[in-house]
This record gives C-alpha cells, structure tokens and sequence, in this order.
C-alpha cells in the first residue's frame, strides 16, 4: 500500500486522509465528494465553521458546526468525547465530479462555544476522507 | 455582581468574586477572580445524565506527567464504593495520524502524542457509560506567542469536587501559565464548589450594589 505526505495531507491506498489539528490547517485540496470529521479531543463545546472556496468562482460555501442543541450536530455532539466521538458531514460540491476538479477548503475557524474570542481550538482535530481518489491532490500554499 | 466570602475568612482576605457569569445553551460559563488570578469553568447542561459535569479549564504547559500523577490520585477519589463498575480509559492521540491509541504512561509515548486524555467511566446498570473524571491536556500548546486557554482540562461531576481540591489545585498551580498560587486557586475552587451547592452551609452571600 503507497503511502506517502503531500503538505498536511497523507495519502494512503484509495483514500486521502488529511489530518492536522484544526488550528493548523489553513487549505487543502479534494475532489468533487469529500468528507470532514472533526473530533473534539476534550470536554469543552467549540463552534467551527470550515470556508471552501469552489473552482467556479462561486462564493465560498461555510459549512458549520454550532454549539446549538437545534443543530443537528450538537445534538450529536456536545463537546463530551465519550458521548459524540466523532461527527461527520459530507460536503457535496455541485456540478460534475470531474478527474481534475479541486476543491479547497480555505480556512477553518473554531472557537469556545461561549463566544469568547482569542482561543485557539487546537483541541480539535481535522480529518479529511475523499471518495473516489482523485487523480491530483495539490496543496495551495499562499 | 455578588461578592461571595466564605464562612469564617479572615477580615481583610482578598475576598473571590465571579467576574462573568455566562449562560449558554452549552452550559453556564464561569469566571472566578482574586488577586488578579482567574480560573474558568463551564457547567455543562444536560439532558440525559443525572448530573451534569463541570469543566475546569487553563492555559496548562506541556506536562504530561503531572497530569497523569493527578489522575492517579484523582481517580481512587471519584471511584464510588457502593458501586456500579467503572473503568478507566487512558488514550493518547498521535501527532502524525490524529488516532487515538492506549498508552502505558511511559515518558517515551508522550513524544509521539499531541493530546492526552485519561478517563474514568462509570457504568450504569443498563450498561450506559458515563465519564465520572476526565483530564486531558494539549501537548503542542505554548509553543507560540498565543498561549490558549483550553489548552488543558478537568471535567468532573460537582459532588467530587471537595474530594479533588487539593490535587486539582496543586495541578492547576504547577502547569498553569498564568496562575500560580496554590492559595488562589484553592479558594476559587471552593467559590466554585460552593456555587455548585449553594445549599452549602460554608456559603454566605453578600450582595453589592
């Protein structure tokens, strides 16, 4: 099994996996299907939202994760590992999953749950699967 | 603002106050305060457990150690004898993959880890499990010009906290950035303790303003 590191991602048989701490992965790249797992290693809520930036130029979609129990997510996830391990949400890009399409997640914001400004969220973990394997997996660095 | 003293504080003691005191739908969020020091809380809302937790929170250093040493006494602390089973569970998470791995506490397994988490479940009769104690730390925390103040933690459930002041103070004191006196931190857990059981009798209020 090829196993190898392209910038934050490591690429392993037919999935890619990117894996980096929430505060550290600034973009990355991903075909058409990807999905995002985000888990949260301690036992405070956080609110995190992920910005995608789309080849077609459209305005970047924000996929978001809230701390509000009416949010699906939090009602499966409320900050205690043991309860909610892991969630994970299928960002679906429209139009044609084409070889060479590219989609890059262009920023991920996280913060504690009370709104407090200034702290860093590292204590969640940013996984990123992408199904199929896309030919190219590039890495834009700005 | 409530100035809150405890029962028989000495006359002219910096006195413990609750500088915020935010209600959220995730849980009441807390900030006690004396002699500059503050310590953070979160009071978690819940459905589902008979009895929420409380997390405790600081800007903690890379210190592994200290954090298992306290979960070694803490846990023998939080185990009910009259018992229900629980367990303990003791993971690291690798820095390279993000999985989660046992661990035997070894100085050697710190190196490959960027978060631990050490845990006590206790088990319900229907076989449900609930963490009674969680400590947990973020390992690459520190290393840069902003020091975050989630960078470590303790949940517990509010019954225990009388039994965890010590130690949970001493841990506080010894890998906290910022708060260093034991005593401060001692009386702002026991602010917190007495928050979580105003029916307390060593609890007096005093309303200013």
């Amino acid at each position: 099994m090829t196993r190898k590191r392209i910038a934050n991602f490591i690429v392993e048989g037919d999935v890619v996996v990117g894996s980096k701490s929430a505060a550290q992965l600034q973009q990355g790249a991903a075909n058409a299907k990807h999905r995002v797992k985000v888990i949260n290693r301690s036992t405070l809520p956080y609110d995190i939202v992920l910005k995608c930036k789309l080849p077609d130029g459209k305005p970047p979609r924000a996929l978001s994760y809230s701390a509000s129990p009416d949010n699906e997510w939090q009602a499966r996830w409320n900050g205690v590992w043991t309860q909610a391990p892991e969630q994970t949400q299928r960002l679906d890009v429209h139009g044609p999953p084409a070889s060479n399409q590219r989609l890059w997640i262009s920023e991920v914001h996280h913060r504690l749950a009370n709104g407090a400004s200034g702290h860093s969220g590292s204590n969640l973990f940013v996984i990123i699967t992408a199904n199929p394997l896309p030919i190219d997996v590039c890495v834009d660095v700005i | 603002m409530l100035m809150c003293q405890h029962a028989g504080a000495t006359a002219g003691a910096s006195m413990v106050r609750i500088a915020d005191e935010a209600p959220t739908r995730a849980g009441t969020w807390l900030t006690f305060e004396q002699s500059g020091e503050e310590l953070y809380a979160l009071v978690h809302s819940s459905d589902e457990e008979p009895e929420p937790g409380v997390t405790v929170y600081w800007p903690a250093m890379r210190s592994p150690s200290r954090f298992l040493s306290f979960f070694d006494v803490a846990s023998k602390r939080v185990t009910d004898r009259s018992d229900r089973l629980s367990f303990e569970r003791r993971i690291l998470f690798d820095r390279d993959s993000g999985e989660p791995q046992d661990f035997d506490g070894s100085e050697e397994s710190f190196d490959l880890a960027d978060f631990i988490r050490l845990e006590r479940i206790s088990v319900g009769a229907e076989g449900n499990e609930h963490p009674i104690l969680v400590a947990w730390a973020n390992l690459d925390s520190g290393g840069g010009p902003e020091i975050p103040v989630d960078a470590g933690g303790v949940l517990f459930q509010p019954r225990h906290l009388r039994g965890l002041l010590q130690p949970l103070s001493d841990l506080i004191a010894t890998t906290s950035f910022e708060m260093t006196a034991i005593g401060d931190i001692a009386a702002m857990l026991g602010e917190l303790d007495a928050y979580l059981r105003p029916d307390s009798d060593s609890r007096k209020y005093e309303a200013v303003g």
